[in-house]
């Protein structure tokens, strides 16, 4: 067991990154600590953020922000040309209005928004039907605040539509698992590479060669501490999400959200074991490392949702492990075949074989090399 | 001395494969991985398109409302860009397979004289359609609500309606995904404080055996320091700037004005070449902590400017201010938003004009802090 030993020894070395790399991860997760679990079917608008800046202090203005108020989130800003640039282009706020002084006579208004996009014209169109509504109430007859009462009525669409998908909003449990792909992926990188790497050094290894101790032996070994590590380290996510999501990780299908882990664990050995056939400087390593787990976390739909990406993109993440694992995650989530999910699976699988396989081609080719 | 130094400290960079790993290639390698993610995201989902709709309307006065709505229904008041692309469906069903095929976002229905909806998600683009039958309901209840009998008491008062001008700012390009590529830029600016720290690292008696030789020379240490610093700085800026061409060629938007971009990369390298620089001369602690500390803090910044989460820096501007105003990270992206989304060139001057003032102390403290170090033993 001298090998299986000296692995973890090893190991040791490196459990400073080992823990700079979870404790980031653990940073990240707390971000969503506040986010519950809400099955939403009945109608609501979209609630843009605005900020009002009225000038007129008339009572039409105080009707004008009384209903945004009613249908959006404000937003106070400073009245500074940076301050609402910013804001506007960093999307702290979706618009900007300003009710010019004597806005009560001539209904002047004037905006700033990010121009031409969707949420700024939803807000266009709801100033400009409230008082489209106001003044056909008023040239009725109508006060103005029964106007107004008669208008936040007639604006109210939530007895007008449906719907008929069911919205999910997505709990912690689905942020720590979607993103585990990537953190495992710069655990094995740093924990399991360096110490393969370190055991394929020309000296070391013939110094092995030499010794009593089979290469079978020896294999079987490094094997055996590469699997100890992988379930140490699924366990402690899994410990670590309960302990952050608590109940709310066993609401979800459990068995498959950790089958899932362990399907992409089976990329995540191929991938190192490929990557510590080469003969590469530890430097060499956590740049390479960083690169693929990056790639591999933004094309695969982890970081950024595959809905938003191109279809260029998309595309190409079908060649992607990271991707299968994102889709089978969504269809634990979300509900979905579960032959589809078990596909998944499977294609992650054979993602790791073929990248052990390239690994071991790669291995082979350097002892033929070495002789 | 000043060109001795200046000439090894260039040959010195050049040759760091390491450091020009992390300010050259893996800017390229992100660069190339951020156009493909994020070039599309702002246009395809942010910016206005023809909402796609299925519509299945069996009452005919439904349906001439709802078309005439829908004819007049555009993106823009100066626009001649209809809102809707409208699918008549054969029955409700081929509607709602449309619907659930998600080629279309929401599906037009008739009950009775009412105009429905039936969406599968809640969003911007939902919210408007939703508009659409809230203006087809205030239509016909106004065209059969009764004038009501004036209050005497009140004085009748008409709402007033004037048109909402849109105060435009900036060049036009509002695309918020676009400050990933500037932080990245940012990043490979504060990446330069690696060589800045080996640089101040082996320059001290007692953290190398370089230092040790040099320190013992009769050379003057500021002018040598300079050269060496200065020399650096300049290959730096000038692989910032390589990079930042390639952004561009491969869709970035870095923006034209090559001279000002020179400026930005010229004065973020010299802050981050000044940052390493500062570090590495602070005080007697090992190597591998002033490293961290160098790395740590690099990234660190580089988070509080929006290299990871687009909307922290609006995070950090409503907690304490003061950090976006020193940040060297925002400096250097807030230079490209200054440039190229804001026109602004004074905000971009005074960016600048802070970086350079900040490398400037920086370097200075760093110079003064490894003055007349005497050691008992080495």
């Amino acid at each position: 067991m001298q090998v299986f030993k000296t692995f973890f020894r090893i190991t040791w070395k490196y459990k400073e990154a080992l823990l700079i790399y979870t404790g980031i991860f653990l940073v990240l997760m707390g971000m969503y600590a506040s986010s519950e679990t809400k099955n939403a079917t009945k109608f609501e608008t979209k609630k843009a953020k605005i900020t009002i800046f009225d000038h007129d202090n008339s009572e039409a203005s105080k009707y004008l922000t009384e209903y945004i108020k009613l249908s959006h989130d404000i937003v106070e800003l400073e009245d500074s040309e940076q301050d609402i640039e910013n804001a506007i282009l960093y999307q702290k706020v979706d618009y900007v209005l300003y009710i010019n002084e004597g806005y009560s006579k001539s209904g002047s208004l004037n905006n700033m928004k990010r121009s031409g996009t969707y949420i700024g014209l939803y807000v266009d169109n709801d100033i400009s039907n409230f008082q489209d509504t106001m003044k056909a109430l008023t040239e009725k007859g109508y006060s103005l605040e029964k106007a107004f009462d008669e208008t936040v009525k007639l604006l109210n669409p939530e007895d007008l539509v449906e719907i008929s998908g069911e919205t999910k909003q997505k709990n912690m449990v689905y942020y720590f698992y979607l993103y585990i792909p990537y953190i495992l992926l710069m655990l094995f990188f740093t924990g399991i590479g360096p110490v393969i790497m370190t055991f394929n050094k020309k000296e070391i290894s013939n110094r092995t060669e030499i010794s009593c101790l089979s290469i079978k032996k020896k294999t079987i070994q490094i094997i055996m501490g590469t699997l100890v590590l992988t379930v140490a380290m699924l366990v402690v996510f899994v410990l670590l999400s309960w302990i952050m999501c608590g109940e709310l990780l066993f609401e979800e299908d459990f068995i498959h959200i950790i089958l899932n882990a362990i399907a992409f664990t089976f990329v995540g050995i191929g991938m190192v074991s490929i990557l510590s056939g080469f003969d590469l400087s530890m430097d060499a390593v956590n740049g390479i490392s960083n690169i693929i787990s990056l790639a591999m976390a933004f094309l695969g739909g982890i970081f950024v949702p595959m809905d938003l990406l191109g279809n260029g993109v998309k595309f190409i993440s079908n060649f992607i492990p990271t991707h299968w694992y994102v889709v089978a995650h969504q269809i634990i989530f979300d509900g979905g075949s579960k032959t589809e999910l078990y596909k998944c699976y499977g294609y992650q699988v054979l993602f790791g074989i073929v990248f052990l396989s390239i690994a071991m081609l790669i291995a082979k080719k350097n002892r033929i090399q070495e002789a | 001395m000043f060109l001795h130094s200046f000439k090894y400290n260039l040959l010195r960079t050049i040759r760091n494969k390491t450091q020009l790993f992390w300010s050259f290639l893996f800017t390229i390698a992100l660069g190339t991985i951020f156009c493909m993610v994020f070039s599309d995201i702002y246009e395809k989902n942010d910016v206005f398109h023809n909402i796609k709709v299925a519509a299945y309307i069996d009452e005919p006065i439904v349906k001439d409302v709802f078309k005439e709505i829908e004819e007049n229904a555009k993106n823009d008041s100066e626009s001649d860009e209809k809102l809707l692309e409208v699918t008549y469906a054969e029955s409700m069903d081929d509607a709602l397979k449309l619907l659930e095929d998600k080629e279309v976002i929401g599906v037009f229905y008739s009950e009775g004289y009412e105009l429905k909806l039936k969406l599968l998600t809640k969003g911007v683009s939902e919210s408007i359609l939703s508009q659409i039958v809230v203006e087809y309901h205030k239509m016909m209840s106004l065209q059969t609500s009764q004038p009501v009998n004036q209050d005497v008491s009140v004085e009748a008062v008409e709402y007033p309606i004037s048109e909402n001008k849109e105060i435009s700012f900036g060049t036009g390009n509002n695309d918020v995904f676009q400050q990933y590529f500037y932080n990245l830029i940012a990043m490979s600016c504060l990446f330069a404080s690696f060589v800045g720290l080996s640089f101040a690292i082996d320059t001290q008696a007692n953290l190398s055996t370089l230092g040790a030789r040099i320190e013992l020379g009769e050379n003057n240490k500021f002018v040598s320091a300079f050269g060496g610093l200065l020399s650096m700085i300049i290959v730096l800026s000038l692989l910032t700037f390589i990079a930042t061409i390639y952004l561009n060629i491969i869709g970035a938007k870095m923006g034209t004005q090559y001279q000002y971009i020179f400026l930005i990369t010229f004065a973020g390298n010299m802050l981050g070449v000044g940052f390493g620089y500062f570090i590495g001369k602070i005080s007697s602690l090992p190597r591998k902590i002033k490293e961290a500390i160098v790395t740590g803090g690099s990234l660190f910044l580089c988070f509080l400017s929006g290299l990871m989460i687009e909307d922290m820096r609006m995070r950090v501007e409503e907690v304490c201010p003061l950090i976006n105003k020193i940040n060297p990270a925002v400096l250097v992206s807030d230079s490209f938003v200054s440039l190229n989304q804001f026109g602004d060139m004074d905000r971009y001057m005074n960016n600048v004009i802070t970086m350079i003032v900040m490398a400037i102390v920086l370097i200075i403290a760093g110079l003064l802090l490894g003055r007349r170090k005497q050691y008992a033993s080495i």
